[in-house]
């Protein structure tokens, strides 16, 4: 895993919604990886000063039966009852302290380090065999690997996505503020976005909707609120006496 | 035509320079990204649902606010969520039903909004793709997806922070280094 990989899958490492394999690669390169393990630490602290500074508290799954809910920031006494890639997650914290001479959380009902699985610690570095020869075709093929996956590397999730999913579904705007949004004109029934007049100045507003597959998707504004609505299927209760554009 | 000493060994130079220049390009690592603005994102996921009426306190305001908007007899925060991006990252929240929110913070518009790119996802297949401006406390309302009974009514909000160094970190860039 590289840097750029790790950097991109941190928030989900720290919430511990990497499948095994993934948290494992994941906790490898962050127990190796001092740049890593700091920008880990980075987001941790942002995270706090952040809750702290918005008034948001703390992170709360529901209680639900889906197994991927599981909490972040929870790594005190709950780990020994966590999945395997939660606890996986803990240890890699626990050895980034170590790593950087700094304390790190501490795994429950275990001493740091002695908690870390054993392919997880970090592995001493003896002096290299390799020569300079050795050096230069590892770059070199550290090169073309690079070069193979920037011109024919994995599609972007978001990219698979999109293309993948149903074609455009109509929208509908319901108008709660007459000022803004609204649609310039009549909404063809295949048309997937109205034309939304922008609201300069407006706390909340969308700018473009493309909704997909079957069903009706409906925006509105409330500016009293402070608030935008997009809206898959049918109106909720509330919203009935909205006027619909189509 | 002959080369003499002096340009024999100002060829040798030239070429060592440039070995060197493309060796450092492969070994040091690119500028550091610290200075990149910072966007924090907030989601929150309520269960609207026709269930026993009551007040969620871990709600807060938003409670009220749903409650004005919207008829449901009970809301119940699923789950709260905060990250935060660099403009043009993309930052997934995992919702229940094997939904996911893609969030990205395209650009800062006027003084404090901020235009975000939402898409939100299920099971692989993209239901919703849309382009939205938040500012200060404001946020766009996602709902209507069907869940345990009820609906989702997912709350996203976002502001842009400081990227001044944190305290109590060094003040080295987030990937500076390593195996890049």
């Amino acid at each position: 895993m590289t840097c750029a990989e790790a950097e991109r899958l941190i928030d989900a490492f720290r919430d511990g919604e990497l499948d095994a394999r993934t948290m494992r690669l994941a906790a490898l390169h962050l127990a190796r990886c001092a740049a890593c393990a700091r920008e880990l630490d980075r987001q941790e602290r942002l995270g706090e000063l952040l809750r702290e500074s918005l008034g948001v508290g703390e992170e709360r799954a529901a209680d639900d039966a889906d197994s991927e809910w599981i909490r972040a920031g929870v790594i005190g006494g709950i780990v020994a009852e966590a999945p395997r890639g939660f606890r996986l997650a803990a240890a890699a914290v626990g050895i980034r302290g170590v790593l950087l001479g700094r304390g790190g959380s501490r795994v429950a009902g275990e001493d740091d380090g002695a908690a870390v699985e054993p392919w997880l610690r970090a592995q001493p570095r003896g002096p290299s065999g390799l020569g300079v020869a050795g050096g230069l075709i590892a770059l070199a093929a550290a090169l073309v690997v690079a070069v193979y996956f920037g011109a024919f590397g994995p599609e972007d999730e978001s990219e698979r996505v999109a293309r993948e999913s149903p074609p455009a579904a109509a929208v509908a705007v319901r108008v709660a503020d007459r000022a803004l949004p609204q649609p310039s004109a009549q909404i063809p029934a295949k048309a997937p976005q109205p034309r939304l007049v922008r609201a300069e100045g407006r706390p909340a507003q969308i700018e473009s909707v493309h909704g997909f597959g079957r069903g009706e998707v409906q925006v509105w504004a409330e500016p009293r609120e402070r608030a935008a609505v997009i809206w898959l299927g049918t109106a909720p209760p509330g919203a009935r006496d909205l006027e619909v554009q189509r | 035509m002959r080369i003499g000493p002096a340009g024999r060994s100002g060829w040798l130079v030239a070429r060592v320079v440039l070995g060197a220049v493309l060796l450092g390009a492969l070994i040091l690592p690119p500028p550091a990204l610290s200075e990149e603005q910072r966007v924090a994102i907030h989601v929150g996921t309520v269960l609207a649902h026709a269930g026993a009426s009551g007040h969620d306190p871990a709600l807060g305001p938003l409670s009220a606010q749903l409650e004005r908007m919207f008829h449901y007899p009970a809301y119940r925060l699923m789950r709260r969520q905060m990250r935060s991006a660099g403009l043009g990252r993309e930052v997934r929240f995992r919702l229940p039903g094997n939904r996911t929110l893609v969030v990205v913070p395209t650009r800062l518009q006027g003084s404090e909004h901020v235009v975000l790119k939402l898409m939100l996802d299920e099971g692989g297949r993209r239901l919703i793709d849309s382009q939205v401006a938040v500012a200060g406390d404001a946020h766009v309302l996602l709902g209507g997806p069907p869940h345990a009974g009820g609906v989702l009514i997912i709350a996203v909000g976002a502001r842009p922070v400081s990227a001044e160094p944190l305290p109590g970190l060094d003040s080295a860039g987030p990937v500076s280094g390593g195996e890049r």
